[in-house]
């Protein structure tokens, strides 16, 4: 574990510094190269905002240096820690300084700051007010939500700033979560556009993934899909993990899960897989699953919600129907072949304020809608560290069947 | 001739429109079974797999005045390797015993592609009849993807030999993707009532 702390600052706690890819001065990208690190290497860590941030990621940055590398600097008496800590202090001190002026002139926070008393519920709306817009212009609540009100809605925002920001999970403004506001949060007016990484997301197990397969409801079609699943995850190197195995699931933290449903594992990533030929018991369990494992395969039989039917155990999946506090933080929906199914869960989504939400699906007339290898196809670009872009070029380039991005920052469905 | 092969094209164009009304399209199946062209099979049975209703009824008709099952059973038996394929797949929308008499015998067939298929269909059929002629390529055929594809179609048959076939089968099977279809096809069967009697299944894991 290497530490680049410093002593920290009042404003902010010593985790909460962040290095910018493209800002790093040349010299010191090249000394990383000679280290072991190379600049692609720096971009991966980094992610689609090209900010390496958090102890985590520094840490993961740090033990990248090859360790002859290390000794080498010290040697030469140019630290790369040393450099590469001035870079995340020159950082932290901008965003103290663009942050900090949201917070100047309310006495309540200055005092909060000052070790005064938190902020939670009954706070005083002017000062709840400007810190649920903080949290709004990080991506953590909708705006409609910004009104002075400490609901559960600021709750929950501020929860998942407190674990971004890997401080204790309180739920209450205190002075290091309003520290480390000052610190994160951009300047006022501006926004941070948060795109989910689903690869890092996954990696922190974070991420539900739901991929559903709806196949025509015919033997023939469930079974040549099944079929093709197992071969295809085989191929991607995943193992299935026998039910009776109990020793080598409880090993994997995955025992008791429902018999109904497949665990197939590759490294670090178990898939819950609920195959074709799927009862209706076995969709009811799969909703429980869901709530549980970081990754469902669902490749169920066609949905049909009707009428008399919704929202029925199909929807459950996933934790639809109700709030899930320990549930991952994003969910991404992956629909296929299932369009009345897919409005369903729609729905029930614009009613979930709690988890962003990745949702996408094809038509149900598409021709290869009802392929396993779709479903495989979604798996892929997510294991290789797949961006929301990439999962739109999976599903292929049809505009009109494609439903859009739906995330809590409005919670209403928007089409990207 | 030429108004009757207009007739044809035209029913044929009607039929496969989703845009048209459940009424027009039927009366379009049933003139293709007047006409008595058993090119019109093929499409009729596609169409015939998707339908309710009174479009169901007409598709029916028209099949059965086609003499479909023969017709695809002649395809099954003569055509190349992929009308064969094609004509198993079609077939399993017929759960006749002669429609299943035709499949068990392809599940003899050259191609596993057709073996393939007329085990699927046969599981759609879910007629006992199909036990030894499954059972047989479940154990014997040197394709896994066919055994595989064995496997699923037995998970489907009723009766405890069929059961009994899986989980010996399993004690036996070397290729990984065949054992978790076999295993795949037996908690079918459990899920669906059939008590469960893991101990030989456990031997195989």
């Amino acid at each position: 574990m290497v530490s680049i702390s410093r002593a920290p600052t009042t404003l902010a706690p010593d985790n909460v510094g962040y290095i910018v890819v493209d800002e790093l001065p040349r010299e010191l990208v090249g000394d990383l190269a000679d280290a072991g690190v190379s600049e692609d290497d720096l971009r991966e860590l980094a992610g689609r905002d090209g900010v390496i941030r958090g102890a985590d990621e520094l840490d993961n940055l740090f033990a990248r240096i090859d360790e002859p590398q290390r000794a080498l600097a010290v040697v030469r008496g140019r630290s790369l820690f040393d450099a590469l800590a001035a870079q995340v202090e020159r950082n932290r001190i901008r965003a103290g300084e663009e942050g900090g002026k949201r917070f100047l002139h309310d006495p309540v926070l200055r005092a909060v700051l000052e070790g005064g008393p938190s902020l939670g519920r009954n706070g005083a709306p002017e000062s709840v007010f400007r810190v649920e817009q903080a949290l709004a212009d990080l991506g953590l609540l909708s705006s409609e939500s910004v009104d002075g009100d400490f609901d559960a809605h600021t709750l929950r925002a501020v929860e998942r700033f407190q674990i971004e920001a890997e401080l204790a999970v309180s739920g209450r403004i205190d002075a290091p979560t309003l520290g480390a506001l000052v610190a994160l949060s951009p300047a006022p007016g501006a926004r941070l556009v948060r795109r989910p990484e689903y690869a890092r997301l996954e990696a922190d197990d974070r991420l539900a993934i739901t991929v559903v397969l709806g196949a025509e409801d015919r033997t023939f079609t469930r079974l040549s899909a099944e079929a093709a699943l197992v071969d295809g995850l085989l191929d991607r190197g995943f193992e299935r993990v026998s039910r009776h195995d109990t020793a080598r699931l409880d090993a994997l933290g995955v025992g008791g899960v429902d018999p109904h449903i497949d665990i197939w594992t590759s490294g670090a990533t178990h898939l819950f897989v609920a195959m074709p030929g799927a009862s209706m018991a076995e969709r009811s369990v799969t909703s429980q699953v869901a709530e549980r494992s970081n990754a469902v395969l669902f490749a169920g039989r066609r949905f049909t919600v009707g009428e008399h039917q919704r929202p029925s155990a199909g929807l459950r999946a996933g934790g639809l129907d109700r709030p899930n506090r320990q549930g991952p933080d994003y969910q991404l929906f992956c629909l296929s072949g299932c369009t009345e199914f897919e409005g369903a869960v729609r729905e029930r989504l614009l009613h979930r304020t709690h988890v962003d939400t990745d949702l996408f699906s094809t038509d149900e007339g598409a021709p290869e809608a009802s392929r396993a290898e779709h479903a495989l196809g979604f798996l892929d670009v997510i294991r290789a560290k797949g961006s929301t872009d990439d999962l739109r070029r999976v599903i292929g380039d049809r505009p009109a069947t494609e439903r859009g991005f739906l995330s809590n920052r409005s919670n209403q469905a928007e089409v990207v | 001739m030429v108004a009757i092969a207009h007739d044809f094209s035209c029913a044929l164009a009607v039929l496969q429109d989703p845009r048209r009304a459940e009424a027009e399209r039927a009366r379009a199946a049933t003139l293709l079974g007047d006409v008595g062209d058993t090119e019109a099979v093929l499409p009729l049975a596609v169409e015939y797999g998707d339908a309710d209703g009174s479009l169901k009824t007409a598709l029916a008709y028209a099949l059965g005045r086609l003499n479909a099952i023969d017709v695809l059973g002649q395809k099954l038996a003569y055509g190349d390797a992929r009308s064969r394929a094609r004509a198993a797949e079609v077939l399993a929308l017929f759960a006749d015993e002669a429609a299943t008499r035709v499949l068990v015998t392809a599940l003899e067939d050259a191609d596993p592609d057709v073996r393939i298929n007329a085990a699927y269909a046969l599981a759609e059929h879910a007629d006992p009849l199909s036990r030894v002629g499954l059972a047989r390529r479940l154990v014997e055929d040197a394709n896994p993807s066919v055994r595989g594809a064995a496997a699923q179609a037995l998970g489907e048959i009723p009766g405890v030999e069929a059961r009994r076939a899986l989980e010996r089968a399993a004690r036996k099977e070397g290729v990984v993707k065949v054992v978790i279809l076999i295993e795949r096809a037996i908690q079918r069967r459990i899920d669906r009532g059939e008590a469960e009697e893991v101990s030989l299944l456990e031997d195989s894991v």
